[in-house]
């Protein structure tokens, strides 16, 4: 127990000295630059500040976020059940392959722009776009793990006569779980990037809206503040939801 | 409990990847009795697992029919080769998995891990185990669902004599509570002799019965070296 809060400590420790050294990094580059092109740390702080303390920060922030959320969820569903569904069926496999290497190539731009023509400049629209791009990705790498199912346990549960639900809750997910793992980390990276340039695109709120207008003027210090600030709430995401998730579903693993 | 009557017309593995194809069983019939402990005694690629798992109803691919006495569908067990345990789930969560889930499961899976001498471990994850422990526990699972068939096979393969002993102990004295007709596969005749009512031995292929034996011992007789020496010596001679 010890050593795990000691390597805890030791962790966060070269986090702080990674950032600092990033920061260190940042100013010496925007000490020979031209200051509106690249403004320093503490300029950028500032602007977060500004952006912070009138709220505007929070609720741009806050609806990308839901967006993301939103968008997210529903790609993992729809992607999970179609790439499960693949790796089970070979006849849906050899049907249905083709079309997933053309969904996976498709432009993210092409499908938001599409999204936007079909379903109108509103908040489906957007949900849906995101969603479609992100749904091949989860559904290639949740058919690897249909695919890699053990066979003895499978047949375990069929001669315990397990039925559907359960050998689905018991013996398929958390054989996924990795998969699952894997496509939430791609996921969540790729989402939010997308959902900016849906938002600068279709949408009148959210940080994509706000680095879109921030171009427009070219208000550099605006556009790194939000983009810190969003990247913020990603890594936060990843520290304090995902990875303690992950060591739990990993406890059982000697 | 029900009784089965085994008839494969034929079973085939076709040849694959270089090996050739194999007959594995062709005319076969097996008969066995309501509440019997048969042995299938045999070399390895004879068709014992194979038989096993046409019973199970796992390999649908034969021409044949396997037909039980009381029951169209009984309730089985089967207890793998290796323990076949999730290893994400404990003990006491992979007891209770064919169970309908309820107070009344949590008390059968507690009370057979008890008798199983695996109180301690109700919370471990199977990979923590020994060999013999995630075998006993596959027992219980096999158990908690009161099987009218119970099919093993080798369940004491790689074991150290004394936990091999121990859990045929187990075994036995389950069956005693629990009874249940077994088809058990090994390739030991000690096994055999110790546990069976019926030994059945299997050899060529396609698989044909060349022995069938019965084997009249009581208890007592069975834990006397001496005597499953002598059974063995005068009945299983070749087939070690």
């Amino acid at each position: 127990m010890k050593s795990y809060v000691v390597g805890r400590r030791a962790q966060l420790a070269w986090s702080a000295l990674s950032i600092i050294a990033f920061l260190a990094v940042w100013q010496g580059v925007a000490a020979f630059a031209d200051p509106r092109l690249l403004p320093g740390p503490a300029r950028v702080g500032a602007a977060l500040v500004d952006a912070a303390s009138d709220g505007a920060l929070f609720v741009n922030v806050g609806i990308t976020l839901a967006r993301v959320l939103a968008s997210f969820v529903l790609a993992m569903v729809v992607g999970a059940a179609i790439g499960i569904a693949l790796g089970r069926i070979p006849l849906l496999d050899r049907m249905f392959d083709s079309w997933l290497i053309l969904f996976l190539n498709l432009p993210a731009l092409v499908v938001i722009v599409l999204c936007y023509i079909w379903l109108g400049l509103n908040e489906a629209a957007a949900v849906t776009a995101v969603a479609v791009n992100k749904v091949p990705n989860v559904a290639v790498t949740l058919r690897e793990g249909a695919r890699a199912l053990d066979r003895d346990l499978l047949e375990m549960a069929a001669v315990y006569r397990l039925g559907r639900g359960r050998t689905l809750r018991h013996v398929i997910l958390p054989q996924l779980a990795p998969y699952f793992m894997g496509s939430l980390r791609s996921g969540l990276a790729l989402v939010w990037k997308i959902v900016l340039v849906v938002e600068l695109l279709g949408r009148s709120s959210g940080v994509g809206f706000v680095i879109g207008s921030a171009f427009q003027v070219f208000d550099v210090p605006t556009i790194l503040a939000y983009a810190l600030a969003f990247a913020g709430v990603v890594q936060a995401i990843e520290l304090l939801l995902l990875q303690p998730w992950e060591r739990r579903l990993n406890r059982w693993r000697r | 409990m029900t009784g089965l009557k085994i008839d494969i017309l034929r079973k085939r593995y076709p040849a694959a990847d270089g090996s050739p194809a194999r007959r594995i069983f062709e005319e076969f019939h097996l008969d066995v009795e309501t509440g019997t402990f048969v042995c299938l005694l045999g070399p390895s690629g004879v068709g014992k697992t194979t038989l096993l798992n046409i019973v199970a109803g796992l390999d649908p691919d034969y021409s044949g029919q396997v037909v039980f006495s009381r029951r169209s569908r009984p309730c089985l067990a089967y207890v793998f080769q290796t323990p076949r345990l999730l290893p994400w789930r404990t003990v006491l969560e992979n007891v209770m998995l064919p169970l309908p889930p309820g107070d009344k499961a949590r008390n059968s899976a507690l009370s057979l891990l008890d008798e199983m001498g695996l109180s301690d471990a109700l919370n471990v994850y199977p990979d923590r185990l020994s060999l013999g422990m995630q075998r006993r526990v596959a027992l219980a699972r096999a158990f908690a669902i009161r099987p009218d068939i119970l099919l093993m096979d080798e369940p004491l393969v790689s074991l150290d004599e004394a936990t091999a002993d121990r859990l045929r102990d187990h075994l036995a004295a389950m069956l005693e509570i629990r009874p249940a007709t077994v088809l058990f596969v090994t390739h030991d005749s000690l096994d055999a002799v110790r546990l069976a009512d019926r030994i059945i031995v299997l050899s060529g292929s396609p698989a044909e019965i060349v022995k069938d034996i019965r084997v009249g011992l009581s208890r007592g007789e069975r834990r006397d070296k001496a005597v499953v020496e002598a059974f063995r010596r005068d009945n299983l001679a070749g087939d070690r």
